[in-house]
């Protein structure tokens, strides 16, 4: 090989362009709400399972009595107390909790969040559940 | 007034947009194709290029097509410059296709389907049948879109924007600036036709 | 000078005289249309110029649209076999039957298995039309299959492309910014030159940046499109890219050390510090990995320290651990791939690796700015792409991992001039401020999309799972899509897997797998098996010898399709311009009784007592809001689905009969959108941590069922992995065979059409084997000789020579998928080469990342009589 051409910079004008967006750590606060610590009343949640998910229950809606702060997280956990875990193992994941396949709508209104509270001001709710799943390829 | 278009081959990928949006407008029978794309290889492996060239009737001015002709069915239209064929009085009998040096021009005897014995589509009954049999045809610049204020088909579906088309005689021109500023070229200058088809070097 | 009569094609009754706005689909390109109508007969189609998806024009395949429409063999009424022996070329006796005959049928069938596993009903789909997969993404779900294929996961899906796009740029794929790139590299892509997403549109788009003067140096076994218009063309034998791309990064890395290590610090894993066993070193209380904080002299998580003080190299010790900034690590890895090395593994010659990477060093310009209508923005103009050609090989993951490697190091991702992971990032529709999407972090500040083709992101990857999937890829938890699908080989490896349920149903939509994946009869096999096949067709096909009933369909100018080009990651023009919103709409009355398929499924859901659920999937597809929700046990027509669609997303005053008319919404872009990495604060993994750990759960399901994964595919540092192909040295094998995209033709579809076949038949390539001129002389093949091509493992196909210096020499490229033995698609039968007869379907030819198959092979060549 023969001399290394110099292709360094002189000066780095992008440097603070790179930096700019830093992540600022203020806004990472940690986003699960326990409900166990913070509800003392309650929500009525009525569930609807569509698709793969309602061959587990000819039950609808489910009727589920939660924490007032409860979450989709909740929701499933209370599900899975009623049908058994199993049912519910292709939706849950041990980094994300709710895989993203599984869309969930309160009150009509997606929820991306599986620990966000689903009824914020304690009024009851409708709770659809369906996994769309099954897009490759292109 | 001399309509003339210019290719580049710079940007002309060889997709054959031309030579199908060219049928799509047309309808032409089977083997009939007025625009075409050639591949051409060039140099070794591994200095090896390949060049995409499309062509069309050049619609030459001095055109030996015409000049063949003998019963005057070819002919360059005064107001415009450009070489067409009254089918009205071809009698079909080849002379120009063998007088042609670009083999740009083609005999409609071919099936006038392209689906055989199940016959001619809607499209075809509508497009093909509007063509005579047993006559030439060829490029004409897309005579009824230019009356109709459009560009040839070629040219306005270029999808890499390589044709360009335009009047030669106005030196300010689309065509006659490219021509100028980038060495356009003619096919075969040797056969003395004077082409109104350039292209821009690749 | 002669009279003439009046135009010879006469325009008639101006009242008859029409032009409709749609979307092409001859491939999935989707690019605006105007169809011409004259007394009810469609007479042309244009590009639509109100567009930027195609911006008025058209390539070849487009423009001869209305030959598939009105093609005779067509089929037009709902046909039933009569004769229930299925195989290859084996006449079902098809009948005419009704629509009700045969929906009826098939809700039987479904609600029979609805209420038994709904898993047993598998859906198979065409990539040609894979935007129109929106009632699909509905009528699955609906009825709940996870099920669901592309083309049977073959030759033709872009699996890794997608996967490390998505991982890397946020996109389903990746350009050079024509707009302002000035050095571009291209490894088995052929982007801009007439063929795969956006197609029309980057066409122009690269021609405006050759004649600007940008550079692009194809690293190609073949010299056709993108190499043909290249200002170098780098021959590589077929399937080594990975090996060049890495010596190249070590170049850049280990001698000429032009890295853009602010981006590295900012953007990428290359600071989180890696222990002994590779995987992060976590902070305690947050778990989040930890960087080195020079300025510090501290570990800290990667959220707390600034970018700007992280280290990138060095040694440290974290309370007794000793580890490494997972950039160290990679530059130490990248020297054991040194030019010397890639030069015997690519036959790319030690001074041109050297001089190529020099170059792209240089032109990449690390450190500069440029200003975009007012803002400022890092400027790279230097790009380093691949596509299909380069992953479609058993190293698929790493292949093309290792090519985007190249613009992670220089900086030279989503801003000014660079790589682009195309519209990752959208404002959304201005008037309503609907359907917007941006990357950003997800779990350990590794970058999640913003949107893709489905609710099934690159990453996070879900956890493996003993595999209840047949496509497995719920095992293997990268893969998009998987071979598996529908084929022999599936079933011994879900017997392996002890499944707890076998598939009973297809129902197809326009695939022909048996001619889409690879070794026909094997996929043969699995369809016999099934009780039952419905399949939405144009034609017979190859695969309609297996299919029960075959249902008409209306083909793209017969169907409504609200969102052609969303999202706008999928075939929508990238760089600064114009967002376009257009619908595909039905221009042309049915030829006989096809229907739009949409509405037959949602007939078949009425039909089988599924529709409360499909209108479910619909409002979760859809992200219907309000007053535009379906009601549960309302039957709708796909017209009103689709009316609510557009309103929902557009206000009420623009729904179906709005788009209709117009055909498109246009508005402008921003430089934020379009340059969107310094904007987010995601990072991006060139360090994969994951796969380790990955590759060992993988290991734990898959080894105890006896299928062993090879760990070397799992690891955290990029690799060079050869293919089957490059390990057979038998004699008298010393061809290497590989596919291309013919510029005339998609997937194995285009082939009836009878203007494009007749073109493909003047081309010197699209029919016939090339072959480098020496090398058949060599051997006393001819041009135009017939011969014989045949694996190691007698899979043989035979074909026609073209003999070109315009290929490497030991590479046989074969074009599209041709070779059709149907009867109902005489146009098509006997032309070309059916390239997937080579193709081994099993588990030693797939990438055991994400299942894409290979598709090399070693071949002998031996001279075939004429046939």
């Amino acid at each position: 090989m023969g001399e290394t051409p110099d292709l360094k910079i002189s000066e780095d004008r992008s440097a603070v362009l790179w930096y700019s967006a830093e992540r600022n750590a203020a806004d990472k606060s940690a986003k699960s709400v326990d409900p166990k610590n913070t509800a003392v009343a309650t929500i009525s949640i009525d569930v609807l399972l569509f698709g793969l998910l309602s061959a587990i229950t000819t039950e609808s809606p489910i009727s589920l009595s939660l924490p007032d702060m409860a979450t989709p997280m909740d929701v499933v956990a209370a599900l899975e107390d009623r049908f058994g875990a199993d049912s519910f193992a292709q939706i849950k994941d041990p980094s994300v909790g709710i895989l993203p396949c599984c869309r969930l709508f309160v009150d009509g209104e997606p929820l991306e969040d599986p620990y966000a509270p689903i009824s914020s001001d304690g009024a009851a709710a409708t709770v659809e559940m369906i996994i769309l799943k099954g897009f490759e390829g292109g | 007034m001399k309509w003339g278009m210019v290719i580049d081959l710079k940007r002309c990928v060889g997709c054959y947009g031309c030579q199908l949006s060219c049928k799509a407008e047309h309808g032409t029978p089977r083997g009939i194709f007025f625009a075409r794309v050639l591949k051409q290889e060039e140099g070794q492996y591994p200095t090896v290029s390949q060049t995409f060239l499309p062509v069309l009737c050049n619609h030459c001015e001095d055109p030996p097509c015409v000049e063949a002709c003998p019963t005057g069915a070819s002919f360059i239209w005064e107001d415009d410059g450009t070489v067409d064929i009254d089918h009205d009085i071809c009698v079909g009998c080849r002379t120009c296709m063998l007088a042609c040096p670009y083999s740009n021009r083609y005999f409609n005897d071919n099936e006038q389907a392209y689906y055989g014995d199940k016959g001619q589509t809607p499209f075809e009954n509508a497009r093909t049948t509007q063509h005579q049999e047993g006559v030439v045809m060829k490029c004409n610049f897309c005579r009824d879109r230019r009356q109709a204020g459009k560009e040839p088909a070629c040219v306005a579906n270029c999808p890499t924007v390589a044709r360009h088309f335009g009047d030669l005689d106005d030196p300010t021109s689309n065509v006659s600036r490219l021509i100028k500023e980038r060495a356009g070229f003619v096919l075969h200058p040797d056969k003395g036709t004077k082409p109104n088809v350039y292209y821009l070097p690749a | 000078m002669n009279e003439i009569k009046p135009p010879r094609i006469v325009e008639t009754s101006p009242e008859g005289d029409e032009w409709i706005p749609s979307t092409c689909n001859l491939c999935y390109g989707t690019c605006s249309i105007l169809v011409h109508k004259v007394d009810g007969v469609a007479v042309k189609i244009e590009g639509n110029p109100k567009s930027t998806v195609g911006k008025g024009r058209l390539c070849g395949k487009g423009v001869s649209g209305l030959m598939t429409h009105y093609d005779p063999n067509r089929v037009r009424v709902p046909m039933r076999r009569t004769n229930p022996e299925k195989g290859i070329g084996i006449d079902p006796g098809w009948e005419e039957i009704s629509w009700d005959e045969a929906l009826d049928e098939i809700a039987g069938r479904l609600k029979k298995i609805r209420a038994d596993d709904p898993r047993k009903l598998s859906i198979q789909r065409t990539t040609t039309v894979y935007t129109m997969g929106l009632p699909w993404a509905a009528f699955a779900p609906g009825f709940g299959t996870t099920n669901v294929s592309e083309g049977g996961g073959g030759l033709h899906c872009g699996n890794s492309a997608h996967q490390v796009s998505g991982l890397l740029h946020a996109s389903w794929g990746v350009l050079p910014d024509f707009q302002y790139c000035n050095y571009t590299l291209y490894f088995g892509a052929s982007k801009g030159h007439a063929a795969g997403h956006n197609s029309n549109s980057n066409m122009a788009q690269a021609a405006d940046a050759r004649e600007r003067g940008m550079k692009m140096v194809v690293v190609d076994p073949m010299c056709n499109f993108a190499a043909a218009k290249a200002n170098e063309w780098v021959p590589i034998r077929v399937g080594t890219d990975a090996a060049l791309a890495l010596a190249m990064c070590n170049v850049l890395a280990n001698e000429l050390g032009t890295l853009d290590e602010p981006y590295l610090k900012a953007k990428t894993n290359g600071p989180y510090l890696i222990g002994p066993d590779g995987t992060y070193v976590r902070d305690v209380e947050s778990n989040e990995p930890l960087v080195w904080d020079s300025k510090a002299g501290s570990a800290k998580p990667h959220n707390v320290a600034d970018s700007e003080d992280m280290a990138l190299e060095g040694e440290f010790d974290v309370d007794g651990v000793i580890c490494q900034p997972a950039f160290a690590l990679l530059k130490e890895h990248l020297k054991k791939y040194s030019p010397e090395y890639a030069e015997e593994i690519t036959t790319v010659p030690v001074e041109n690796i050297r001089r190529i990477s020099e170059e792209f060093a240089r032109e990449a310009r690390i450190g500069s700015t440029i200003v975009i209508d007012g803002i400022t923005l890092p400027y790279r103009p230097a790009a380093a792409i691949a596509f299909r050609g380069l992953q479609g090989h058993r190293n698929a993951t790493f292949n093309f991992l290792a090519v985007l490697l190249l613009n992670q190091l220089v900086g030279a991702a989503d801003v000014v001039g660079s790589c682009h992971g195309f519209n990752s990032s959208f404002d959304g529709i201005p008037e309503t401020g609907r359907m917007g999407y941006k990357p950003k972090a997800g779990p350990d500040g590794l970058m999640e999309v913003g949107t893709w083709m489905a609710y099934d992101p690159p990453y996070p990857r879900p956890e493996p799972k003993k595999p209840e999937e047949m496509g497995l890829q719920d095992l293997f938890v990268m893969g998009m899509t998987s071979p598996f699908f529908n084929s022999e080989e599936g079933e011994e490896l879900w017997e392996k897997f002890d499944m707890p349920y076998r598939p009973e149903m297809l129902i197809n939509y326009g695939a022909n797998i048996m001619m889409s994946i690879a070794n026909k009869d094997l996929i043969a096999e699995s369809l016999k098996k099934l009780d039952f096949i419905a399949s939405f067709d144009l034609f017979m096909n190859e695969t309609s010898d297996f299919v029960d009933i075959i249902l008409p369909d209306r083909g793209y100018l017969g169907c409504y399709n609200t969102r052609p080009n969303t999202p706008y990651i999928f075939s929508h023009p990238a760089g600064m311009g114009d967002w376009s919103w257009a619908i595909q709409q039905p221009v042309v009355e049915p030829e006989g009784e096809e229907r739009i398929f949409a509405d037959v499924l949602i007939d078949l859901a009425d039909r089988a007592d599924f529709l409360s659920d499909i209108n479910a999937a619909f409002n979760a597809v859809f992200d219907l809001r309000g007053e535009y929700r379906l009601q549960s046990d309302r039957k709708y027509s796909y017209e009103e689905v689709c009316d609510a669609d557009l309103k929902n997303n557009f206000g009420p005053e623009r729904g179906l009969e709005f788009f209709k008319k117009e055909g498109v919404v246009t508005w402008p872009k921003t430089p934020e959108e379009v340059y969107w990495r310094p904007f987010t604060d995601a990072r991006v993994p060139i360090y994969w941590e994951w796969m380790p750990d990955l590759g060992k759960k993988i290991q734990a399901i898959s080894g105890s069922a006896g299928l062993d994964v090879p760990m070397e595919y799992y690891s955290a540092l990029v690799e060079y992995l050869p293919c089957v192909s490059h390990k057979c040295d038998h004699d008298g094998f010393d061809f290497y065979t590989f596919y291309y995209r013919d510029t005339l033709h998609t997937n194995s579809f285009t082939m009836e059409n009878a203007w494009l076949d007749e073109a493909a038949q003047l081309d010197p390539y699209s029919y016939n084997i090339a072959m480098n001129t020496a090398s058949g002389l060599n051997r006393e093949i001819e041009d135009g000789d017939m011969i014989w091509l045949e694996t190691e493992r007698g899979r043989k196909v035979k074909g026609r020579v073209h003999l070109t210096q315009a290929i490497h020499p030991e590479g046989l490229g074969i074009a599209a998928l041709c070779g059709h033995w149907a009867k109902g698609m005489p146009v098509a039968k006997g032309k070309g080469i059916f390239y997937n007869e080579l193709l081994e379907l099993d588990w030693d030819y797939v990438n055991p990342v994400n299942l894409t198959l290979d598709l090399c092979s070693k071949v002998k060549v031996t001279r075939a009589e004429e046939s």
